[in-house]
């Protein structure tokens, strides 16, 4: 029952830790037409499979929601009078060149503290918390690159929003068909690990490095202006020598919708506008169909 | 007296003549639509009236319903479709108190107060998805008769998953699905679970019953099921469920005379 | 009295308009007959059902000449500001400054109804990978980029986070296309926790923490320190409660027009001209001394109407609280078609409606409305407004008319349509309306047609 649901990247998960509650980052699976909350035109599926999710969930006590998109903030409003779960909407500034959004995020970050602490979590001292943040800071860069290895293949980009569970194959089926992800910019990809900790700052102030690490540091299209996300988007392409871009965007996201032109505006190599309404085999099919057709175009 | 309703539906055109003492269906009459709406409805009513050996001055009144009220000249008023539905299917099923109209081009889901009066409405949005419509599509993909349709979901063991909102990209899942082996009877079964799981989002929170299943997608067999399960609740079809409407504005002619 | 008012087409509007000026009709400079803007491209017009007072000329003369109105304040050295999405703060900011002229690029959403596409801005915004899955507010894209309906602006501003995803894309989009925006931040509404001091915003019915009045008025620093670059003017403390007392004169105009309007027996102004005098709280169509002037006129013809016992419809109409804002304005017609009348509306500006305080610091008072936002909380935050307001007004039934491709549709209809039949018993009717309904305008009317007798059943004893 310590479990803490979450999605959104933007979540530190060294902050749930520290806390005593153990973080659970969901990369929920579709649901069917007969789930709790209901396809409805205009939501996104991503929202629904997790507002699902944490509505058919029993164990766990408590899910954040954040203000990212509108989509999930809205679908927390369908949520919070279903489940015996606990639910927490976490105030996402989208503004980010100026001290008031930081201090916002750290005082957001405050009221979940004190939302953990309500669902049995402990209050972390400075050190406790640096030391959860040092820990998790090592267990990400023992993550692996996928820069590193050079297999051949098409070299490909994977740029979008967060995947469902059932997109997992979309790796495989680019090597099957002669390509290779060599840059995942997905929200559950590399685009959303925080920066590196400063030790020296940690030391200081490690809630301030929380937030510089994650607030400050993450490219995300709903940031206003978004120009930190193209820049290093343009930046990794070049460096990363990536030949293709897939934009793989969930319908009704807005977000990622309206900057496919400009993507392909700014990246210099063919796109692939990939919509996807959920990950049944259906629409597996359609993109396996799409993604097949765009790689023999870049061979 | 004779009552006369005229229900001009998108895909059919009902007509019921009601005899006003003893409220009994003196006869009935279904033809499918076509071009000239308004022709055929008059050629109906005519025909009807005249096969049963009715003057049209027997008609002491006619209300017209559906989507093409406004042009049948022969009924002097017209009522919504949702008022009609509610009058027929209480008039069959006096206790219903939700009703449930699965029609060629809508759907429609109406709660009803102890006293069978519409107390709420909900209707489907331009989604065919929702509608009798889709049925059509998949019979068509699948070169089976709508009337065998029941038949052969009933032989599913796993319904496919149609999520699409649009039919237009639910009939390329279709496509899909045919072409990755799924089983007809699963697709079938399939569309019928997406049909009634947008009938249920409409219901809201509460839904009381008894829920009366009314239009002609109720006699395709397995969508009372499908509706009971995606409800959560009993699901009994209507008696004469493709004349509720017009047996409603016949009912309604009575009431305005 | 039993004598009924009738609504006119716009050819019966120029013998009216003949009649009244053979009368001594006196009009503003902006002054004319309506058939002038249809032969100007506004073809909607020609569908649309107006009421026949001089009062409504004078409001639609209004509305249809804002264009004139910016480029002539350009021509005379002021600066354009573009107040986007915010719907009521900035605007009254904007207007403490006498060189700058504010106005509203999301009003661009009505140009493809009262155009009826011919100016091809859906088109546009399509060509820009802005498609019809987005709201109609995209038209404003394609407003920016063709020039044809608004001078470019000298500044843009853009409230952004707790507003929708949908909105915020086109403005980035927009700001991708190098038009500069000053973005402010706007956070989702809470309540206060434990320890933290609580605030009730204008209107009465939302609270907020006083940290997120705190956070929002030093957000409107910014937006203050904008203006004043644009402007070369120090935009002071005294200028903007100036600013703050005549926006209130206005809001006070439109709420006591409201309040007779949705109170009186019979109802005396139809939904369309209520939905058009509404908006003009936002931004004042870029001139506020006559938007005072339009609206005592309409509040005048109203009150004599009042008093001299007609209206519009029967005196049963059903009464219709409307929340959201329709796409085509021909909708609204279909209200006393069917045998209903409005009776209370939520527009999502309700913020813009409620009196600013003026006994607080005047940054303080505008980041109160800012985050009176209905559209700024949760769905059923809104719902219990909507629910409070209907009460009031004593609204039958509710009609949500659904703005396509706006994220905020697709979940709360639902959860507000609910809360309404829960609290309130409330018949609610949900409906979608897209820039032009011609092609869907009898399943709509069927609804609204099917709610009015619904209510007539209710009303059986």
């Amino acid at each position: 029952m310590s479990q803490i649901l979450y999605t959104c990247p933007f979540v530190p998960a060294e902050w749930i830790a520290a806390h005593g509650l153990r973080p659970a980052r969901i990369m929920p699976q579709s649901t069917g037409m007969h789930a709790a909350v209901a396809p409805i035109e205009g939501l996104c599926p991503f929202a629904r499979a997790f507002a699902n999710h944490v509505l058919g969930d029993s164990t766990s006590c408590g899910a954040i929601f954040t203000t990212a998109c509108d989509q999930m903030r809205r679908v927390r409003d369908l949520v919070v009078d279903g489940t015996c779960v606990e639910t927490f909407l976490l105030n996402l500034p989208k503004t980010w060149r100026n001290a008031a959004c930081t201090q916002l995020y750290i005082d957001e970050l405050g009221r979940m503290g004190r939302w953990l602490y309500t669902l049995g979590g402990c209050v972390p001292s400075a050190d406790a918390l640096a030391a959860t943040m040092l820990d998790f800071d090592g267990r990400r860069q023992a993550m692996p690159d996928r820069r590193v290895a050079d297999s051949g293949g098409v070299r490909l980009a994977l740029v979008g929003g967060p995947l469902l569970a059932g997109e997992s194959g979309l790796f495989d089926l680019v090597v099957r068909n002669g390509g290779r992800i060599v840059f995942d910019a997905t929200e559950t990809g590399e685009r959303t690990l925080p920066d590196r900790f400063d030790p020296a700052l940690l030391r200081q102030d490690p809630v301030g490095e929380l937030a510089r690490a994650y607030f400050d540091s993450i490219p995300a299209v709903w940031k206003r202006p978004n120009t930190g996300l193209f820049d290093w988007l343009t930046r990794e392409c070049t460096e990363r020598r990536v030949q293709g871009v897939i934009c793989r965007r969930l319908v009704w996201c807005d977000l990622w919708h309206a900057e496919v032109h400009r993507l392909r505006d700014a990246l210099h190599v063919p796109l692939l506008d990939l919509d996807v309404s959920d990950d049944s085999p259906a629409a597996g099919e359609r993109t396996a169909g799409r993604v097949q057709a765009f790689l023999e175009t870049l061979q | 007296m004779i009552y006369a309703g005229i229900d001009a539906g998108s895909r059919a055109v009902k007509i019921v003549l009601l005899d006003g003492p003893s409220g009994r269906i003196v006869a009935s009459a279904i033809a499918d639509q076509g071009v000239e709406q308004a022709k055929l409805a008059g050629r109906l009513y005519r025909q009807l009236l005249e096969e049963n050996g009715i003057g049209e001055s027997d008609v002491a009144g006619a209300v017209a319903t559906g989507y093409g009220r406004a042009i049948v000249s022969v009924a002097g008023t017209t009522v919504t479709e949702i008022t009609c539905h509610a009058a027929g299917v209480r008039r069959l099923v006096d206790t219903a108190r939700t009703v449930i109209d699965i029609g060629g081009q809508d759907s429609k889901l109406l709660h009803l107060d102890t006293g069978g009066r519409v107390r709420d409405f909900a209707m489907n949005d331009r989604c065919a998805a929702g509608t009798g419509r889709f049925l059509e599509i998949v019979a068509d993909r699948l070169a089976v008769r709508l009337c065998d349709l029941g038949e052969l979901a009933s032989q599913s063991r796993r319904p496919a998953q149609i999520s699409s909102m649009c039919v237009v990209f639910a009939e390329t899942e279709i496509v899909g699905l045919l072409a990755s082996g799924a089983e007809p009877a699963d697709i079938v079964a399939g569309v019928m679970h997406a049909i009634a799981g947008r009938t249920a989002a409409m219901a809201g929170a509460v839904v009381h019953g008894p829920v009366i299943f009314t239009g002609g997608v109720a006699l395709v067999g397995g969508m009372d099921r499908a509706l009971a399960e995606a409800l959560g609740s009993e699901v009994a079809i209507c008696p004469h469920p493709q004349i509720t409407g017009a047996l409603g504005a016949a009912i309604m002619a009575m009431r305005k005379d | 009295m039993t004598q009924k008012l009738r609504q006119i087409t716009l050819d019966e509007w120029d013998g009216r308009y003949e009649a009244l000026k053979s009368a001594g009709l006196a009009e503003p400079f902006y002054g004319g007959k309506l058939s002038r803007h249809a032969e100007d491209g506004d073809y909607r017009l020609r569908k649309l059902m107006f009421d026949d007072s001089a009062a409504a000329l004078r409001l639609w003369n209004f509305l249809l000449t804002e264009e004139e109105r910016l480029t002539q304040a350009r021509s005379e050295g002021k600066k354009i500001v573009g107040v986007m999405k915010d719907l009521g703060t900035t605007a009254v900011m904007a207007n403490a400054l006498d060189n700058v002229v504010a106005f509203y690029p999301d009003g661009a959403w009505w140009i493809p109804c009262v155009m009826e596409n011919s100016d091809r801005l859906l088109a546009v915004a399509d060509s820009l990978g802005v498609d019809e899955s987005f709201c109609p507010v995209r038209a404003m894209l394609g407003a920016f980029v063709t020039g044809n309906h608004f001078p470019i602006p000298d500044l843009l501003t853009c409230s952004v986070g707790a507003t929708c995803d949908d909105f915020s894309a086109i403005a980035q989009r927009l700001e991708g296309l190098g038009h500069t925006i000053v973005w402010w931040e706007i956070p989702h509404r809470r309540g206060p926790e434990q320890g933290e001091q609580c605030v009730t915003l204008p209107g009465g019915t939302f609270v907020a923490a006083q940290s997120q009045v705190d956070f929002v008025r030093a957000q409107l620093v910014l937006v203050q320190r904008a203006l004043e670059e644009v402007s070369g003017v120090q935009l002071d403390d005294a200028a903007l409660s100036s600013a703050i007392a005549r926006a209130n004169d206005i809001r006070r105009l439109l709420s006591e027009l409201r309040r007779t309007v949705f109170t009186a027996s019979r109802c005396p102004m139809p939904a369309l001209e209520m939905l058009i005098a509404e908006m003009l709280a936002i931004h004042y169509c870029s001139d506020r001394e006559e938007t005072a002037a339009v609206l005592e006129e309409l509040g005048a013809e109203v009150q004599a109407r009042i008093a001299a016992g007609v209206g519009f419809g029967s005196p049963d109409a059903v009464k219709v609280f409307w929340v959201n804002p329709v796409a085509d304005l021909r909708v609204m017609n279909l209200l006393e078609q069917y045998g209903a009348r409005i009776c209370g509306t939520e527009y999502m500006f309700t913020h813009a409606l409620d009196l600013l305080r003026e006994d607080v610091e005047p940054l303080e008072a505008l980041a109160l409305a800012a985050l009176a936002d209905p559209m700024a909380g949760s769905a059923v935050d809104r719902a219990a407004r909507i629910a409070a307001d209907a009460r009031t007004f004593g609204a039958e039934a509710v009609i949500i008319s659904r703005i396509p491709g706006a994220s905020h549709c697709a979940v709360e209809g639902r959860i507000i349509a609910e809360h309404l039949r829960k609290t309130c018993g409330l018949a609610v009717l949900e409906i979608e309306i897209p820039p032009l309904t011609d092609a869907i305008r009898p399943a709509i009317a069927t609804r609204i047609e099917a709610l009015v007798e619904t209510i007539h059943q209710r009303r059986q004893p």
